[in-house]
């Protein structure tokens, strides 16, 4: 366990020898802008060489798979190709179709040369509107994640965008959620029922986490309607914040709790009587009501609030 | 699904697909079609209710595999865009899925879906209760009526327990209707019907106290139906972006009130004095209710290098089902008659959010963010007598208020971010958090967070992060009876108490917040990739004495992926995840006054739980067999502990035992082989096994009869080994 008191300076030794290494590194310029254009790459006519020439030599799966994506539909006035085709995305092509060492201008994905900024830019041209508009204050964006690092857009069905896989890409980097996902209390998601953007807006929110609605319980709402309510006996702790008891990604413990009753109930209810007793070994032994099956709850089923006059203790 | 929806959705599906069909064949080329098709069968060996918890694959028997996915679209370079997409996922099993979306791009389109979803929520429950499904249990008409002294082992239960199923399903109805009616427009409709219905579990408790109860499970029905609708209105130019949303959502419960037949007739199963003894009792059950929220946010690119975002939302929730009464006991007197013959509760919502994010010359970003949110809790406070559980004297329990809790937060964020290079940045955060709570023990609680993150590649191989964050929360005074003194009427004075007054909450308590998180993400060579991970969160409620004196989170993380090319792919990970929850408690009986400083009755549990988690998969293709093999595995090892610790008066017994651990492992391996017998027919075979066996103290021989006044399903904690193999033809066109 790191003592606190230490904590901070073990930090500042850390981050001032990286700083300094990180000095050293590709000291490339930026642009100095957020990365929005509309084209978002300009495209001088004279440097394009169109996507037939491109595609003679990119002929090959996955990368002409694009041909059979939205993305690629000329008749749609707002698609890449039916602007400048693969340079409306890449860049001016013409001095990388004569000499193929010479990178292209923007290009996508872990290799990628271009900044992360500079590659979401050439997708915010055109996606950031509705869901999208608050990504430049998203963790992602923050992280230097571009677009392609979720997203393929050559794919005949975008991984991301598929319930059953998506998944697989968030878990890629999210990995206490992806062992969340293999303990026994979980949510549906390995079996693609609900993905990961069912309750988070990658693209940024103004939420906490990213959420896909204004806070946690709204979120929760969207498939747990019986619990809004309003109650005439509301549980403090309901009513603000269901992570306050529950962990959605997965917990070792029954519905989702991050510790099991009694001990979590105690946690806040230290009355008289058996919510400050100890339950120990002996009351396993013992066959204690308030410790086995479903301990608290046993009683006090109602948690979640009652409406029932007499429901102030949640037993109605 | 009912029936009618499913034929629904099928006549809806062929109705709109025809004209877009049709009029993409007129006068131009067919549409390019691609997709595949799954059929087959399956067969489930050593099924339980856990292994199919959201699949259906309870029980061992055949099922069918089915799956079909397809995309019709015109040629990319045609002169329209028409596209069809259909998928139909999981067809055999109940957690099947259906969606179709037709159109024509960047002009309208139509999407419908439909999906199932089982919950499996129990095995091996048993109740002698009858009647489940309804909101009326009653029990065998021998039933006896039972000695004063009587629990669950006098009850003649060998001969009236019968198996019922705990188990819920939904069924999801979707439809999606957008149109982009002129440039830089667009609007969609979505609503959205689902079903909820079978059985869950609570508990029917009669008994004037906690120490006196004398409780059955019971076979709560549920019979939920919510309507859900959002209008959707998008402006976006370059630089502008406007949109408005209404969300509606109504959920109704077919049954408002739940009635049992009381088990316990004979008398209380712990010897004390039952008053008005009653034959049945009744809870009030999910309230119908509705929502209404109206969204207007924007977002304005102010320069290149500037860009606000703002967003409004005002909100209704409501709720005004009728109240039962408070005792169906006739018996009972009742002092003060029930105040509103329905709650009429409701709560307004309102947030405001404001955000603002600049780059400042080449190497500074900034960031601000301000949020004010309120939950204003509108549902009036009346006078409600307390009648215990249909039991004891009303005379004893008093009058309370209830409670309806408002709160409103103001967040304030800003953030700054130096960039070294293209690649690395070093950037400092400060979160402001204001939280104002209506009956509760603090009025206002503040936290101040600071954070700092460093990201960067240290070579073209070599990337990652660390960050560090350190919070401290506190606020006003903390008064442990505030909440009993705003709801007990008459107001009980400033001595009185409920819970132990140095209790302190741990959503409200003081606490220091210390994490540090780091990944670093290696390319070792072109076809391997490695990256480790570290992260570390302390929270540390130093002023709290009783309840949660501390929490911790340690997790670590090593990942390597191996792409020797497309036909050879694999991976392997490993995640240790230890968290940890300390609290402390004082036990104290009715009539004792603080200080409660008796060195023998303060107690201590340190929950410790430790997951390893660990998976492996490959993908291999060998072109010249036209052979596919996938492999993937995972293994997931939970060990839960409790350091017990406590004094001669902690629990009453004058002794202290250790508590067992509660342990979960799973072991799961899927495995598939593939064979194109020709290039659109593969032959597919798989075969999943999984094992699960978990220790759980609190329902391992836990029999129906096992509690004193508890009347409990039974039924151990999962133990399965299942094996699927499957059989099936994929058609690719």
């Amino acid at each position: 366990m790191i003592a606190r008191a230490s904590m901070p300076r073990l930090l500042v030794s850390i981050l001032l020898p990286l700083i300094l290494l990180l000095q050293a590194d590709d000291a490339r310029a930026q642009d100095g802008t957020l990365g929005e254009a509309s084209p978002p790459v300009q495209l001088a006519q004279a440097a394009t060489v169109g996507s037939d020439v491109c595609l003679e030599c990119h002929n090959e799966a996955p990368t002409n798979l694009i041909l059979h994506t939205p993305h690629a539909q000329t008749a749609d006035n707002r698609t890449p190709f039916a602007r400048g085709g693969c340079e409306t995305c890449h860049g001016p092509g013409a001095a990388h179709a004569d000499n193929p060492d010479v990178a292209i201008g923007v290009s996508y994905g872990p290799r990628s040369s271009n900044p992360a900024a500079e590659q979401s830019g050439v997708c915010l041209g055109c996606h950031q509107s509705g869901d999208r508009m608050n990504w430049h204050m998203s963790k992602h964006e923050a992280a230097d994640r571009p677009c392609s690092s979720c997203h393929n857009v050559h794919a005949r069905k975008d991984p991301m965008l598929q319930k059953a896989s998506q998944i697989k890409v968030c878990v890629a980097c999210h990995t206490e959620q992806r062992a969340g996902l293999v303990k026994r209390s979980r949510h549906p998601m390995r079996e693609g029922i609900i993905a990961c953007s069912d309750c988070h807006n990658p693209h940024g929110s103004f939420s906490s986490e990213g959420l896909v609605k204004a806070s946690v319980n709204e979120t929760c709402f969207g498939c747990h309607a019986e619990k809004r309510g309003p109650f005439l006996w509301e549980h403090q702790p309901v009513a603000e914040d269901c992570s306050i008891c529950h962990n959605p990604h997965g917990t070792t413990q029954p519905k989702l709790l991050k510790a099991r009753g009694p001990f979590l109930c105690q946690t806040c209810h230290q009355a008289s009587f058996h919510p400050s007793t100890l339950y120990d070994g002996g009351a396993v032994t013992r066959a204690d009501t308030h410790l086995l099956a479903n301990n608290c709850l046993n009683c006090h089923p109602r948690v979640h609030g009652s409406n029932h006059p007499s429901g102030k203790r949640f037993a109605r | 699904m009912t029936t009618h929806k499913v034929r629904l959705l099928m006549a809806t599906t062929i109705i709109l697909s025809w004209p877009a069909l049709s009029a993409a064949q007129e006068d131009r080329s067919p549409l390019i079609v691609n997709g595949t098709a799954e059929f087959g069968a399956g067969y489930v060996d050593g099924g339980s209710f856990k292994f199919g918890e959201y699949t259906g694959l309870a029980e061992d028997g055949a099922f069918f595999i089915g799956s079909f996915g397809a995309t019709a679209r015109d040629a990319y370079d045609d002169d329209a865009a028409f596209y069809l997409e259909m998928e139909a996922r999981s067809l055999g099993l109940e957690n099947r899925s259906l969606q179709f979306e037709a159109g024509s791009q960047g002009r309208y389109g139509l999407g419908l879906d439909y999906q199932s979803i089982p919950h499996y929520l129990q095995g091996g429950a048993l109740t002698p209760y009858s009647g489940e499904g309804t909101n009326v249990l009653t029990l065998p008409p021998s039933w006896p009526t039972l000695p004063a002294n009587g629990d669950t082992s006098t009850m003649p239960l060998a001969s009236t327990l019968r198996a019922i199923d705990l188990k819920t399903q939904r069924e999801r109805f979707g439809g999606n209707l957008f149109f982009l009616p002129r440039e830089n427009w667009r609007f969609d409709v979505n609503y959205r019907n689902e079903t909820k219905t079978g059985t869950q579990t609570t508990f029917g408790m009669f008994g004037e106290n906690g120490g006196n109860p004398g409780s059955v499970a019971l076979a709560e029905p549920v019979d939920y139906e919510t309507n859900e609708v959002d209008v959707i209105a998008n402006y976006a130019s370059s630089d502008f972006q406007l949109q408005a949303i209404y969300a509606g959502s109504f959920f109704k419960n077919q049954f408002s009130s739940l009635r049992w037949q009381n088990a316990y007739t004979g008398g209380n199963p712990n010897g004390g004095p039952w008053d008005f003894q009653p034959e049945e009792g009744q809870m009030a059950l999910n309230p119908d209710n509705q929502a209404h929220n109206l969204t207007l946010s924007g977002g304005y690119s102010v320069s290149d290098a500037t860009r606000v975002t703002g967003s409004l939302a005002y909100g209704v929730m409501l709720q005004n089902e009728d109240l039962l009464p408070y005792t169906i006991n006739a018996a009972i007197p009742i002092g003060t008659p029930l105040p509103r013959s329905s709650l009429d509760g409701q709560i307004n919502t309102l947030r405001a959010d404001l955000g603002a994010t600049s780059r400042l010359g080449q190497s500074f970003d900034v960031s601000g963010r301000y949020r004010f949110s309120d939950r204003d809790n509108k549902t009036p406070r009346d006078v409600y007598s307390y009648v215990a559980n249909d039991v004891s004297n009303q005379g004893d329990r008093g009058d309370w208020l209830n409670a309806p809790h408002s709160f409103n937060q103001h967040l304030v964020n800003l953030d700054g971010a130096y960039r070294l290079g293209s690649y690395s940045k070093f950037g400092l955060g400060y979160e402001y958090d204001n939280m104002e709570r209506t009956y509760s023990e603090r009025d206002k609680t503040e936290e101040h967070t600071l954070s700092a993150r460093l990201s960067g590649r240290a070579t073209d191989a070599v990337d990652g992060w660390v960050s560090y964050s350190y919070a401290a929360r506190d606020g006003d005074v903390y008064v442990g009876n505030a909440p009993l003194r705003e709801s007990e009427v008459p107001d009980p004075g400033p001595g009185a108490f409920e819970n132990n007054p140095d209790l302190r909450k741990f959503n409200i308590g003081n606490r220091i917040r210390n994490e540090v998180r780091a990944v670093a993400n290696w390319m070792a060579s072109d076809t391997v990739a490695v990256s480790l991970g570290a992260n570390y969160a302390l929270d540390d409620y130093d002023e709290t004495t009783i309840g949660l004196t501390e929490g911790s989170a340690l997790g670590a993380k090593a990942d390597m992926s191996y792409s020797a090319s497309e036909r050879l792919t694999a991976y392997a990970w490993y995640a240790y995840d230890e968290m940890g929850f300390d609290q402390r408690g004082y036990r104290f009986t009715g009539g004792e006054l603080p200080p409660f400083n008796d060195p023998t009755r303060f107690w201590t549990i340190d929950t410790t739980d430790r997951v390893h988690s660990l998976g492996a998969g490959l993908d291999w293709r060998n072109l010249a067999t036209d052979v596919r093999l996938t492999l993937d595995y995972t293994f997931s090892m939970a060990r839960t502990s409790y350091d017990v610790a406590g004094g001669t008066g902690a629990n009453g017994s004058g002794t202290t035992d250790d508590l067992p651990d509660v342990e979960t492992d799973i072991h799961s391996l899927e495995l598939a082989a593939e064979y194109d017998m020709t290039p659109g027919v593969t032959f597919r075979l798989a075969y999943l096994f999984e094992y699960f066996d978990s220790v759980d103290f609190a329902l391992d021989n836990v029999a129906p009869d096992t509690m004193d006044a508890v009347l409990w399903f039974g039924g151990n904690s999962p133990d399965y080994t299942a094996h699927v193999i499957g059989v099936s033809t994929v058609l690719n066109f």
